[in-house]
């Protein structure tokens, strides 16, 4: 060997050494690298390339009593495109104003964009998504992007009952946003992967969540009605040139609301193009002085709570009643009338005299009784409660005005609910919309039942009422609402419109309450017309045609009359005799009663606890409150779990406990 | 004068080099794919690209078993002026604009070539000539150092010029390492190497993004968008891998978060998909690669086989070195290739020439027992 191989030799080996000493680093920083950090950079990797992709549920349908959907869901479709991706830009484009819409220009200008991701086109229907699925739906590049959008196939009609959902589909307004913790379900998830362009590509065996669909709802609205209803008082409206027309038609004997409705109304299909006000529901949030209509607080008091019978008389001489520096005048001279008389010819100063002799107290206590001034719980948002003075604040003045609807303000609603205390025999109910909420598998979360509040009058008081309701339709104010055959009951009321000069002389309240047969009632409307114009203004004239005809029309439907008949008088028998309900009369969970009053302390209920765990806090929360139940919550997130446990019996003064936890995703 | 050749090429070295081309295509293919599939629209664009080029590599590595290496030591001064010409050639065609700010490249046949390699080539053949026949004139300044260092000192410049620092950088290293192997008296060399690293510091601090690269891989920079980005996806795809990968195909990474998933930055998507076994196997391969590469030279007949074996086993291993450091975040980034794995034509026709050249040494290297040397007289 030579000494020059010998010194390459060496030299060589020693400067590789350098590089195999760098090798053996390059090893310890994989080292730390893969094995060290590794767990840190796996979840960042996750984090950048997982995506969270939510699963909207279906939200629940909204239903008529007879199965009829007052909601529907449309499936709608936005596309969009990563434009790097597509060939043949013009070619597509021309296809796509063929398939879709025909906007070949602004197609080729999303398609030539030099953005990483554009939409195409948003909003499309299911017909149409078809072919381009068809064409394209293996062509990378396209994204389609599945959407539930409410459809209000009744449009005007219950519009402002049903309400509307914003674009998150969350409800915002009406049942819709009343009903929204049981309708909206949970979304679901689904792990997905994307790329650095923000793409997504399936994998199989992600980890995911199924969606929760929303519950069902069956309202107590009967469509068919509700149709009449509408179309009656935008029959009114238009007539009289009013400001708005209100309406409900009632169950007076399970407290079933059966129609609701306000003119001017609006379609939740195009809520722009009406104005926000229209969205209300009037009949339950805006309060009006009822006038004569009120008259039935006094002629209740004065038949349960003194010996006034119908047939006394009452001298209303003069026309006029001065009380204090206030004259309040008839509508029309009187002389001497009976007391019936004075109901049926809404007379003011009769009405009057008699209150005074029945004195503040119990007016006061009837008025309240009703249930005017407070507010009925109904299921929906924006209840006002209307107003009546305390009885501190009564001098002879208020009784008087008090006596004929005048210084008191109610709702619809509860000058409805008031009447239907007559035609049922005494007993105020509580307001009933929704009939049933059931999960999409069809197992029912809640069923509304009756729900009896208290008793008014005794039953031959009422009976009493009634004739003298029957008596006003027959011969009195409300004779044009009669229809031939039929035995309608009801009430007259003209109230003067409020102004900043006190009472308008010019601009009226046109109400009228009816219900029929008078001697076992089975249908209750309540009509009310805010300022009609031209000369008559009255609610006999304005208002009680427009019940006549609702309830010509219903009858006409006569197949639909009587279908309610069964559960009218079942539960009713158990309020009239007091009789125990058995807990084997009530499914587990299924009776839920908003406010334990005084009167039902005596029923023996018993209702079981609802199984909470998995829910989310607002879920849970709802469904206690639904159950008037007091809670105590301990963390935050989904329920992991309860006290007491479900199917466990529970009364009315249990505490429930929920415990829960934030919801984990489980990444493996 | 009696010869003795080993007839045929050494087995092992080329196992070795049949594993790494293979698995470089293998790896090439799964790291690639997203990316063309994104760009494209077609997952095995690089894929066809690369066995083309593997190819391509193949006729250039056949042809330099064709004839014995020593013949090559008459074309080495021609093919470092002709590589010479091409690198300034290279420099006045391609004006350098704010759009197109290097000139790496030079089109032949509608193809791409990039000059440097063919230079990183000629100068190795060159030096290991001129050392094999300037043994005995390397105390002599004139004849035996200047000649080698204008050589060196010409390419490097015109390399800095396109600019591409990194690859001129490791051809410095390189030149060197070769000069001190061959017997340079360290006496010229050391002022030498002075020079050289004043002028890269001058580089360096004259282009702050150079600067900032380094700072980058100091870590004392928190550049997240730019190169920053590019090593913080690099270390995530490599820590994702852990222990034993995601298995063949199994990178998220690739999908478009690390960048150059087929050049640059291919061996993260091998520590991704075989964990840290699998880099450190695939190290392993390219260590004893390296080592069987020095083995066989070092037993050439003569100076000449010995230094170009040496020289381009070295370029080799200095290019996997630099990569995988650069993905492992202690170098700078650069833009050098991972040998047989990036995608690219110029270096893998590199690559198959020093296969070939190195395996034309294995047929005429001396055996163990018989030590004996040939001496080739030039007259």
């Amino acid at each position: 060997m030579t000494d020059q191989l010998k010194h390459i030799k060496k030299r060589t080996w020693l400067l590789s050494l350098i590089l195999i000493l760098f090798w053996g680093v390059l090893i310890g920083q994989l080292f730390i690298i893969q094995i060290v950090k590794g767990p840190n950079y796996q979840k960042m990797c996750q984090k950048q390339a997982n995506y969270r992709k939510i699963i909207p549920p279906v939200r629940g349908t909204i239903f008529d009593r007879n199965q009829k959907a007052l909601t529907v869901n449309i499936v709608k479709y936005n596309i969009g495109v990563h434009p790097y991706l597509i060939k043949h830009k013009e070619e597509i484009a021309k296809e796509l104003s063929t398939l879709l819409q025909p906007k070949y220009k602004s197609y080729l200008k999303a398609l030539s964009s030099d953005k990483t991701f554009v939409w195409l086109e948003k909003n499309v229907p299911h017909n149409k998504i078809q072919a381009f699925l068809n064409k394209y739906q293996y062509n990378t590049g396209f994204v389609v992007e599945r959407k539930i959008q409410r459809n209000y196939p009744f449009d005007e009609i219950v519009g402002q009952l049903v309400g509307l959902t914003d674009i998150d589909n969350r409800g915002i307004v009406g049942l819709e946003l009343e009903l929204d913790p049981y309708i909206c379900g949970s979304p679901g998830w689904q792990i997905t992967m994307k790329d650095g362009w923000g793409r997504l590509n399936r994998r199989p065996n992600q980890p995911y969540k199924k969606a929760i669909n929303g519950n069902d709802i069956t309202l107590t609205i009967d469509h068919e009605y509700q149709i009449i209803l509408y179309e009656e008082l935008l029959e009114a409206y238009k007539r009289h040139d009013a400001d708005n027309a209100l309406g409900i038609i009632i169950n007076p004997k399970s407290g079933e609301i059966l129609a609701i409705a306000s003119i001017p109304a609006f379609d939740p299909n195009n809520p722009k193009n009406y104005p926000v006000a229209t969205q209300k529901n009037r009949v339950v949030t805006d309060i009006f002085e009822p006038g004569s209509t009120f008259k039935i607080v006094t002629a209740t008091a004065a038949l349960e709570e003194t010996n006034i019978q119908p047939g006394d008389s009452i001298s209303c001489k003069g026309g006029f009643i001065k009380i204090g520096k206030r004259i309040i005048h008839d509508h029309k001279k009187y002389n001497v009338l009976s007391f019936a008389d004075v109901i049926k010819k809404s007379s003011n100063v009769g009405t009057i005299k008699v209150a005074q002799k029945i004195g503040k107290d119990k007016v006061f206590n009837y008025a309240r009784r009703y249930g005017f001034g407070a507010k009925t719980d109904i299921q929906f948002p924006g209840e006002a409660p209307g107003i009546v003075h305390p009885l501190k604040k009564w001098n002879d003045l208020m009784l008087a005005q008090v006596a004929i609807g005048q210084g008191v303000c109610c709702t619809v609603l509860q000058l409805a609910y008031a009447y239907a205390a007559i035609a049922n025999g005494g007993y105020l109910l509580k307001p009933q919309l929704i009939r049933d909420i059931s999960t999409k598998e069809g197992v029912s979360i809640y069923q509304g039942k009756p729900k009896f509040i208290r008793r008014v009058a005794s039953e031959d008081t009422m009976a009493q009422m009634r004739d003298l309701l029957r008596l006003t339709v027959q011969s009195g104010t409300g004779l044009r609402a009669d229809i031939n055959g039929m035995a309608i009951a009801g009430k007259t009321g003209t109230a003067q419109k409020v102004t900043n000069k006190g009472y308008s002389q010019t601009d009226y309240v046109a109400t009228f309450v009816g219900f029929f047969p008078a001697d076992d009632p089975k249908l209750l409307c309540a009509i009310v017309v805010d300022n009609p114009k031209g000369s008559n203004h009255t609610g006999g004239a304005v208002s009680a045609p427009v019940v006549g005809k609702v309830f010509n029309r219903i009858v006409n439907l006569s197949d639909n009359l009587f279908f309610h008949e069964d559960q009218i008088q079942k539960p009713m028998i158990k309020y009239a005799d007091n009789s125990k309900i058995k807990s084997s009369d009530i499914k587990a969970a299924a009776v839920l009663s908003r406010k334990s009053r005084v009167n039902l302390s005596t029923y023996q209920y018993s209702r079981r606890m609802p199984n909470l765990r998995g829910k989310s806090l607002r879920q849970a929360v709802a469904i206690l409150q639904a159950m008037d139940m007091d809670v105590k919550i301990n963390g935050t997130g989904v329920v992991v779990s309860q006290y007491p446990e479900k199917n466990e019996l529970i009364s009315a003064s249990t505490q429930c406990i929920i415990n829960l936890e934030p919801r984990r995703i489980n990444l493996e | 004068m009696s010869v003795k050749y080993h007839r045929s090429i050494d087995q092992f070295y080329f196992i070795l080099a049949i594993l790494l081309i293979g698995f470089g295509f293998v790896i090439q293919y799964s790291a690639s794919s997203s990316l063309a599939a994104a760009k494209f629209n077609d997952p095995g664009f690089y894929m066809r690209g690369h066995f083309i080029r593997i190819i391509a590599g193949l006729a250039v590595g056949f042809f330099f078993l064709q004839f014995n290496y020593v013949q090559l030591k008459s074309l080495a001064p021609l093919l470092a002026s002709f590589s010479i010409i091409l690198l300034a050639y290279a420099l006045i065609h391609n004006n350098i604009t704010k759009s197109a700010p290097t000139a790496r490249w030079i089109t032949l046949f509608s193809h791409q070539f990039q000059p440097s390699e063919l230079a990183k080539f000629s100068l190795i053949l060159y030096l290991a000539s001129f050392y094999d026949r300037h043994q005995d004139k390397l105390s002599d300044f004139k004849k035996g150092f200047l000649p080698p260092v204008l050589v060196i000192t010409i390419m490097i410049l015109l390399i800095i010029a396109e600019p591409d620092f990194s690859t001129g950088a490791i051809i410095a290293a390189l030149s060197i390492t070769i000069m001190i192997i061959g017997g340079t008296k360290l006496r010229y060399l050391s002022p030498f190497v002075g020079l050289l690293s004043i002028i890269s510091i001058i580089t360096v601090i004259n282009s702050p993004y150079k600067l900032k690269r380094i700072l980058t891989s100091i870590g004392s920079s928190n550049d997240i968008q730019g190169t920053g980005y590019q090593i913080h996806q690099s270390l995530i795809t490599l820590g994702n891998g852990g222990f034993w990968g995601r298995g063949l195909g199994g990178s998220i990474e690739k999908n478009l978060f690390l960048p150059e998933p087929h050049t640059d930055f291919i061996f993260s998507v091998v520590g991704e998909e075989f964990g840290f076994i699998g880099s450190v196997l695939f190290l392993i391969l390219f260590l004893l690669f390296f080592i069987r590469g020095l083995q066989i030279s070092l037993r050439a007949p003569d100076i000449f086989g010995n230094l170009l074996g040496v020289g381009l086993s070295i370029s080799l291993f200095s290019y996997v070195l630099a990569n995988v450091g650069v993905v492992c975040g202690i170098l700078p980034v650069t833009g050098l290739p991972l040998p047989f794995a990036s995608y690219g034509g110029s270096a893998m026709l590199y690559n198959f020439a020093c296969i070939g050249i190195i395996l034309n040494i294995s047929k005429n290297m001396l055996d163990k027992q018989k030590p004996l040397r040939i001496v080739t007289i030039h007259e």
